[in-house]
């Protein structure tokens, strides 16, 4: 096996023999989707008062119809959240990538690792990689909860779109992790980590259209949206899995895939010049 | 190499302009004690830090410019113990061999042969997590040796091992040399395994080598044997008499109510230096003859830097004492 294949594998083991830590990860999303999702089901809040005459009950109840699918792309609230926190469940799960190169260098295996004759980049890579598995096989046990508590596919949603959520969701994971694993390549302490994942995860996750609309925003959290790599990857998701259709948004797309290029880039740069040395 | 040095975040003289060469296919052995940058200047040749300032080269490679070449012919095995924990013994083996390109099964042979070696082969396939610190200790030499280097750094090996498992891996390591020619650059804390393993010293102290040599050569350095003898009534002998009845005597010392006599040919000294004591009315009650061993090479040295000229012998002889105590 290559020097890249065993020390992902190395990530993966552990990873796997860490089963019960696993659980956590699911928690925050989890209690989003239950609590949140479900109490907050806008549509039933919308009903029709009993006074209405009934010859209009149709057409307020299109009107209402219609300014909910305005905003969310569909009646269902829950669905929106659940497409919204397949995202921010991947930023969760990629925001503790660079901790294991962390333990690593407090441990001592880094130094292991710093006098074989292997590239730089791989030891950066091998952690990319594992983080980019484990989000991935992680999200499949969320979407079969989000299914099981009433998430709905769009008519139509088929093998194409479910490979391409899984495509977007990758792209984003490669985004976050390398970023994230890239931060980590000096830092010494794993408090210092937890901080400034902390001073990001929660800000990330409410300046997107992951829990609201972007379109209900003041105008300076739009900005702010616009430019979070989460509103474009739930942007492309809700198209894939509400409205089961293939018609992605090109900007949304470009500006993912540019993101992740650029944190992989600057992540390479950087492992080959701050892991020449201990 | 020659002038290396580091200077931690430009304030810290860790390792202060060595220059040394360890010769192919020898067992080298560092000696110093705590702090003295032996762990400094082991991870400087093995590319782990940057040196601040020198030259070194291993076997033809210039450190600095060409340490991926440096990288595939150096086995490290460091002081702490780093192999991962999370992992069991044979995985954490597999996955060194891995990371220098051996392929499958050349390492589990030799996975095989090494762990056998070690005593370790049983305990191969439990989580590290699971093993004493001995065990761990003898998983990172084999770690180490997985790729069969041309150069082995072993920083204090032995640490913590209990004399049977560390004669074991004097053993090894002796073993190691003569079928693989493999050079070996050790440090350690233990005088006697400086002494019996390793073919020259190098000794260190605050970040300069202060002695560099065979263990003959430096045990050499001393001026002699030393007699300890214990002896009651000695008010109305003046000591300085000795040298001059003696000629080997060097120097005489009280030292809490006790002789020190330093000589050369001890064992031919000792018979004398009783009868002439005996004769002078000096009772005494015990003797012992101290062959000159590392240790005191190493506190000669060391005492002469830390402290005056003037201090050296009676620290000399504190050590000794503590010695004696514990033996
Ligand atoms: N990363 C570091 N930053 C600052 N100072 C350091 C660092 N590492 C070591 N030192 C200092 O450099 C000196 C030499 O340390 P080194 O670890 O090389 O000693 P050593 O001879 O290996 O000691 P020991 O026998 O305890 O292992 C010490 O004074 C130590 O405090
Ligand atoms: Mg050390």
């Amino acid at each position: 096996m290559s020097a890249l294949a065993s020390l992902t594998m190395r990530e993966l083991k552990k990873w796997y023999r860490r089963r019960i830590a696993i659980i956590f990860t699911f928690i925050t999303p989890l209690f989003w989707l239950a609590l949140f999702g479900k109490s907050m089901n806008l549509y039933s809040l919308l009903k029709i008062p009993s006074n209405v005459p009934p010859q209009f009950v149709q057409f307020v109840q299109q009107a209402i119809d219609q300014i909910i699918i305005a905003a969310f792309g569909t009646k269902d609230y829950f669905t929106f959240l659940a497409t919204g926190m397949f995202s921010v469940f991947i930023l969760f799960s990629s925001m503790f990538s660079g901790m294991s190169l962390i333990f690593d260098r407090r441990l001592g295996y880094l130094s292991r690792l710093l006098v074989a004759p292997i590239r730089r980049e791989t030891i950066f890579l091998s952690r990319v990689i594992s983080s980019i598995i484990r989000s991935l096989l992680q999200f499949t046990a969320l979407l079969i909860i989000a299914i099981a508590l009433g998430l709905q596919l769009g008519d139509g949603f088929n093998i194409i779109h479910l490979a391409s959520l899984y495509a977007t969701l990758a792209l984003l994971a490669l985004a976050f992790s390398t970023l994230f694993i890239a931060l980590s390549l000096k830092i010494e302490e794993h408090d210092t980590a937890i901080a400034i994942t902390n001073l990001l995860n929660l800000p990330l996750m409410f300046a997107s259209n992951s829990i609201f609309p972007k379109n209900q925003m003041p105008q300076w959290l739009q900005i702010i949206a616009d430019i979070n790599p989460l509103t474009h990857s739930n942007i492309i998701i809700r198209k894939l899995v509400i409205e089961a259709s293939l018609d992605i948004p090109i900007k949304s797309l470009a500006y993912l895939l540019g993101i992740a290029i650029l944190t992989t880039i600057l992540g390479l740069y950087l492992s080959r010049k701050l892991l020449k040395h201990l | 190499m020659e002038g290396l040095t580091k200077i931690y975040n430009g304030e810290v003289l860790a390792v202060d302009n060595i220059s040394f060469e360890v010769y192919e296919g020898e067992i080298f052995g560092f000696l110093g004690p705590n702090g003295a940058g032996k762990t400094t200047t082991i991870n400087m040749l093995n590319t782990l830090i940057k040196p601040t300032k020198g030259y070194a080269e291993l076997y033809g490679y210039v450190l600095g410019k060409e340490d991926d070449k440096i990288r595939r012919i150096i086995g490290l095995v460091p002081q702490e113990l780093t192999a991962d924990d999370e992992l069991t013994g044979y995985e954490n083996i597999m996955l060194q061999a891995s990371l220098y390109g051996v392929d499958k099964t050349t390492a589990k042979k030799r996975a095989e042969d090494l762990l056998n070696m070690v005593d370790l082969y049983d305990a191969a396939n439990r989580l590290v997590k699971t093993y004493s610190g001995g065990m761990r200790r003898r998983l990172e030499l084999v770690m180490g040796l997985i790729h069969y280097p041309k150069i082995l750094f072993l920083d204090e090996p032995t640490l913590g091992l209990d004399v049977q498992t560390r004669a074991k891996i004097w053993e090894y390591i002796r073993n190691l040399r003569k079928e693989y020619g493999i050079t070996i650059f050790m440090t350690t804390h233990y005088m006697e395994e400086a002494d019996q393993l390793c073919d020259r010293i190098g000794i260190i102290d605050k970040g300069k080598i202060i002695a560099l040599g065979t263990p003959r050569e430096l045990k050499n350095m001393l001026k002699g044997d030393i007699i300890l003898a214990e002896v009651n009534n000695l008010n109305n002998f003046d000591t300085k008499e000795l040298p001059k009845i003696i000629s080997e005597i060097k120097d005489v010392k009280v030292v809490d109510g006790k002789l020190a006599i330093t000589t050369e040919r001890g064992e031919n000294t000792l018979p004398k230096i009783i009868n002439i004591l005996t004769e002078k009315g000096v009772n005494v009650t015990s003797v012992e003859l101290l062959k000159p061993s590392l240790e005191q090479v190493f506190l000669y040295l060391t005492g002469r830097k830390i402290r005056e000229e003037e201090a050296l012998d009676s620290i000399k002889m504190r050590a000794i004492m503590r010695r004696r105590r514990r033996m």
